[in-house]
């Protein structure tokens, strides 16, 4: 039999992965199940390698253009680059915490195949936070991003992070998730999984995404550019994932199951009480640093509104209040504007260097 | 009077109903003051290549039924006579009927160059005008409407017969039947989001002014239309 590396960079390609019909049937997993075959999607294309992946493309040209950018310029890649930090460290440890035990959970009806491609999603979201937090240290140099105090430690998030409030949507995910992982409650599922996989997945990391390709236009960042691929792809199917989950606890309560009842208000509860973190994460990096490298937080604001419409309109059937939606993105933007950042960012320095146990001296990491 | 829609009467009675409309006036205190506020309102896929004269309302086409079926003989041979090449082409008989209904049959599209002055005279005002409005200002079915805005007034609102290099703060296009779902009350904001329009300007600012926007939709609604498709 021909072997088949499995420790390459680059996954097969989309035209090799396989079909919609298993091939194989077994005894006690569902071959058939939607979650099967996010599992077998999982090993055909999430088996990127970081390490190949920066062994094969380099860091030479990343490096090259992060040395030529202007000090604004590298401002806001590292603005937009710390909301990924801390964004994957905290979907990786509630993943591997809460979902896991989630999908357990009786509500639902795929539990052995979920079983199965949260190992997969697991392994993703920990390689995203390895290429996040490698490429940072390796190409935009020393910084210091207070690693001993990071949240994993009890510690507390990158300062701009803080700062802006965008780390109020990774502490409410962390609740809501572990919540619902202990109470086994659909409704709870249902509120954790949207401010998880909608908000947070859905339309945090696609809007970071969308900036990461328009930068790319005013600075070459050939590896950065790589892995995000390989993340949106990965973070696709995580989403496809959550709707998948979300479908089946909506079915249940219009079905009329009593202990499914509100699932579809809980959900637009969570997309209402969340999605002013767009306005949080889009503001730091476009508008707070007067976006040097053109990304627009307007046409960001666009993106993510259609992302809203697609994800909870088009795909999971809710009625929106579009209009209360945008309202609340756009308050939470005003809120944004009256804000002096620079002063928070080195607030919370000042607050870390205080942990350290050393004088706070106006620490250069952001 | 209800005015047709798309055409100028519909948008003028537009401009008048949202110059009275006081919460608009107080809503959008300041817009256009120091930047460019005014809109393109661009309304795209208007289907004048799939209606036929005889597809339009009956209010319109049936006073032009009446003309031609009222003429004489020789009135209508001297018609036939001067027919342009296209349409006497398309003539298949002799008689009212067959003329009629060979005019009925002409796509809007065609009107300019198969319908010739002899037979244009016999157009009721209200269909002549509203042609002449689809001739001058439809290009590729295509309407560009300049809307200016400014301060809490609109103060014009004019279909552009040449479009090309205008340019606004804003601008919002769609095919024809969203803009018709908006008349008739459809919510611009979930149009946008759901991409069924797609908008250019910023959004941060017309969400500052989110009531204002709201009101000129709701001032839409509330202008009466009859629709010409």
């Amino acid at each position: 039999m021909k072997e088949v590396s499995a420790n390459r960079a680059w996954p097969r390609s989309p035209g090799m992965a396989r079909q919609a019909t298993p091939t194989y049937r077994a005894e006690r997993i569902d071959t058939t199940s939607k979650w099967y075959d996010l599992f077998q999607k999982g090993v055909e294309l999430g088996t990127w390698n970081v390490e190949k992946l920066f062994d094969e493309v380099g860091f030479e040209q990343d490096r090259e253009t992060w040395a030529e950018l202007d000090d604004d310029e590298r401002k806001q890649i590292r603005f937009l680059l710390s909301g990924f930090l801390d964004g994957e460290f905290a979907v990786g440890e509630d993943a591997s915490h809460h979902l896991q035990r989630i999908m357990d959970a009786d509500c639902f009806d795929d539990n052995e195949e979920m079983a199965m491609y949260m190992t997969m999603f697991t392994l993703t979201e920990h390689k995203h936070t390895q290429f996040v937090d490698t490429y940072m240290h390796e190409v935009m140099g020393d910084q210091d991003m207070y690693a001993e105090l990071n949240p994993n430690r009890g510690g507390a998030r990158v300062p701009v992070v803080q700062a802006t409030g965008l780390n109020e949507i990774f502490d409410r995910q962390g609740m809501l998730t572990a919540r619902a992982a202990h109470s086994e409650d659909p409704v709870d599922i249902a509120r954790a999984l949207t401010v998880y996989h909608m908000t947070v997945e859905g339309l945090l990391a696609r809007a970071g995404f969308y900036a990461i390709n328009k930068l790319s236009v005013n600075a070459d960042l050939p590896l950065l550019n790589h892995g995000f691929k390989f993340i949106s792809t990965d973070e696709g199917r995580h989403i496809t994932h959550g709707v998948e989950a979300l479908t089946q606890l909506i079915e249940k309560e219009e079905a009329g199951k009593p202990e499914f009842q509100g699932v579809q208000q809980g959900i637009l509860d969570e997309l209402y009480e969340t999605v002013p973190a767009v306005a949080d994460f889009g503001y730091m990096f476009t508008d707070a640093v007067d976006d040097p490298l053109e990304i627009g937080y307007d046409d960001l604001i666009l993106r993510v509104g259609n992302l809203i419409d697609g994800l909870y309109n088009e795909t999971l059937g809710l009625d929106i209040a579009y209009r209360d939606v945008v309202g609340r993105v756009q308050d939470r933007y005003l809120e944004c504007l009256e804000m002096d950042l620079d002063a928070e960012i080195e607030q919370y320095q000042e607050v870390y260097q205080k942990k350290r146990g050393v004088a706070a001296d106006g620490g250069v990491g952001r | 009077m209800t005015e047709w829609f798309p055409s100028e009467q519909w948008l003028e009675r537009y401009r008048e109903n949202l110059n009275a409309n006081e919460r608009y006036a107080a809503d959008s205190e300041g817009w256009g003051v120091d930047f460019d506020g005014d809109f393109l309102f661009v309304v795209q896929n208007l289907p004048l290549e799939e209606t036929t004269v005889g597809d339009l309302p009956d209010d319109i086409v049936d006073p032009l039924v009446g003309e031609l079926e009222t003429l004489d003989d020789d009135e209508l041979a001297a018609l036939r006579a001067s027919a342009t090449d296209d349409f006497a082409a398309r003539l298949d008989g002799e008689g009212h009927d067959t003329f009629v209904g060979t005019m009925l049959a002409t796509p809007l599209d065609d009107v300019p160059a198969e319908v010739w002055p002899g037979l244009r005279a016999y157009f009721p005002d209200e269909l002549d005008d509203l042609l002449g409005q689809l001739e001058a200002y439809v290009d590729d079915g295509t309407a560009v409407v300049h809307v200016a805005l400014e301060d809490g007034e609109c103060q014009a609102i004019d279909l552009l017969a040449d479009p090309d290099g205008v340019e606004t703060g804003f601008e919002l296009r769609g095919r024809y039947p969203v803009w018709k779902e908006l008349i008739e009350g459809a919510d611009v904001i979930e149009s946008v989001m759901s991409r069924d329009m797609q908008f250019d300007g910023s959004v941060t600012t017309v969400l500052e002014y989110d009531d204002a926007a709201a009101e000129m939709g709701d001032t839409a609604g509330e202008t009466p239309a009859r629709y010409l498709f």
